[in-house]
């Protein structure tokens, strides 16, 4: 009952001959390799040098769905929020990492006091945390990145009015709002825009702007302290703030899309009673896709696929494309109807995935050591 | 007041390496304007930038050609052998940093030190976020909005 991923590479050493649990995440990726042509005809493939990948997750054939977007509005969209997450993320958190000595000396403060105000700022974004998740799955992620960054512009506006220790205390405080949802949110959208297959480099440029791009950001913020002083610091970073949030509103659309269980190719999707399901209940499907799901499971998997592929030639052109106003609207919609108390409880139901555990807090330690 | 300030750096230096950069580099042997604590970023910086190009250029080839070598089937675990890598330069840059600076060693050698660490965890994260990202896409927002929050 209870698929954890350890169990699977047991089986794999004891039992090679048994039939494998399923393990959320492994897909038939390169069909001719796997020789699988036969499952996998009906699915849609890459283009050129890419045409033997068999795309994962498979885009449905609604212009809105942006896995179909063109791949330079992807680009231009993962570029935009990745300024924010430098921005609110990335020079927010070491904003004053190479100044702390001379502000504790301007205030006549001991610098543990001056350096606790960088710890609040962290408290508060793993604080908003949950909050920014649950927001995020129920109305979509363009509000929340939106809120995010009218955060920092306020954190930064109190910044920037007086030279004081509660002014700082407090826009470090309400900056930290901000932090939460560009670091874990940007993530995600990866995921929304780009296949399984390109999504490493981008993942990789994310990473690195979440992550080391806070050395450039401590060189640049020492050297603004040292010659414009305390408030030009935060004067520069509000300027390039609200840069960062014009350019969100006017050209980032909303990237959550609810696609049919159907076009899940997660190998043996049949098995749904997994815990994590449990907690999630397939509450995006509604009751006739559930019902297709439930009258196909018996079936092969040959005639799911083909299933997708007559499905999607039928529902061709029926959508129409939305337009640019209808795009940037900021709410969208509810994506979900589960209650919000429950929402803010599911990141910590994750912890009892061991996997998720593994990435949690493997990933938590090497960031909060470093930090 | 030096020491004043030596005694008031000390709970911190458990806290992280960053965010105590300037209560160490602004003290004695170095004592450091804010410009050129600043500076000693540069490290890290270079650091990050190697291990972005390192993850970004060698994650989908090398996924790619374990998915080969596994009969086509790919599985997220496959991102995870970067963590043998993040391994070894993680305990190289944490422990001669702590040491470097605890001896108040040349400044530009603790900067390159904490390049090191970074390099590492930043390797450790590609490898974690992108396994968590793709074995449970479902549920990534869930598992990733923990991770500020462990912080």
């Amino acid at each position: 009952m209870f698929h954890t991923r350890i169990p699977y590479l047991v089986l794999t050493v004891y039992h090679p001959d048994r039939k494998l649990a399923h393990v959320p995440g492994t897909v038939i990726l390169d069909d001719h390799t796997a020789h699988a042509e036969q499952v996998t005809h009906g699915l849609k493939r890459g283009t050129g040098r890419n045409a033997h990948i068999v795309l994962n997750p498979q885009p449905s054939d609604n212009p809105n769905d942006p896995l179909n977007w063109p791949l330079f509005k992807k680009e231009v969209i993962i570029a935009i929020l990745t300024l924010g997450g430098m921005l609110n993320a990335a020079t927010n958190g070491p904003l004053l990492n190479a100044s702390f000595f001379p502000i504790s000396q301007q205030l006549g403060m001991p610098i543990s006091q001056v350096v606790l105000v960088s710890g609040y700022n962290l408290l508060a974004a793993g604080c908003i945390g949950p909050f920014a998740c649950a927001l995020s799955r129920k109305y979509g992620k363009r509000p929340v990145y939106l809120a995010s960054t009218l955060f920092g512009i306020i954190g930064t506006a109190i910044g920037e009015s007086k030279i004081s220790y509660n002014y700082l205390l407090a826009a470090r405080i309400v900056q930290g709002f901000s932090t939460s949802a560009f670091e874990s949110l940007l993530v995600a959208t990866i995921g929304d825009l780009y296949f399984v297959h390109e999504r490493g480099a981008r993942l990789a440029i994310v990473n690195f702007v979440l992550n080391a791009a806070n050395g450039l950001a401590t060189i640049i913020c020492g050297q603004v302290f040292q010659s414009l002083g305390w408030l030009w610091l935060f004067h520069l970073f509000q300027i390039f703030l609200v840069i960062q949030f014009c350019l969100m509103l006017f050209f980032s659309p909303e990237t959550t899309f609810l696609r049919d269980a159907r076009y899940e190719t997660d190998l043996g999707r049949d098995e749904k009673n997994t815990e994590m399901d449990k907690i999630e209940k397939v509450d995006t499907l509604d009751k006739s896709q559930a019902q297709f799901v439930e009258d196909t499971l018996p079936k092969r998997a040959e005639a799911e696929t083909s299933e997708v592929s007559s499905h999607s030639r039928s529902s061709e052109a029926i959508i129409p494309k939305k337009t640019f106003v209808q795009e940037m609207a900021v709410y969208t919609g509810v994506y979900h109807n589960d209650s919000f108390v429950k929402d803010l409880a599911g990141p910590f139901l994750t912890l009892t995935n061991p996997a998720a555990c593994y990435a949690i807090i493997t990933s938590g330690l090497l960031n909060a050591w470093y930090v | 007041m030096v020491g004043d300030k030596e005694a008031d750096c000390k709970p911190f230096r458990y806290v992280g390496c960053a965010i105590i950069q300037s209560g160490i580099f602004s003290g004695p042997p170095w004592n450091y304007s804010s410009a050129q604590v600043g500076y000693l970023g540069t490290g890290p910086f270079l650091g990050g930038l190697i291990a972005a190009i390192f993850t970004g250029a060698c994650s989908d080839p090398i996924i790619k050609w374990m998915t080969r070598k596994n009969n086509g089937v790919y599985e997220p675990e496959f991102r995870l052998v970067f963590m043998s890598v993040s391994c070894v330069l993680c305990a190289i840059g944490m422990f001669s940093w702590g040491y470097a600076a605890s001896i108040g060693a040349n400044a530009i050698l603790c900067a390159f030190l904490q390049g090191v660490m970074l390099c590492g965890v930043i390797t450790g994260m590609f490898a974690t976020l992108s396994y968590g990202l793709d074995a449970f896409r479902k549920y990534v927002l869930k598992v990733l909005h923990l991770h500020p929050a462990s912080i």
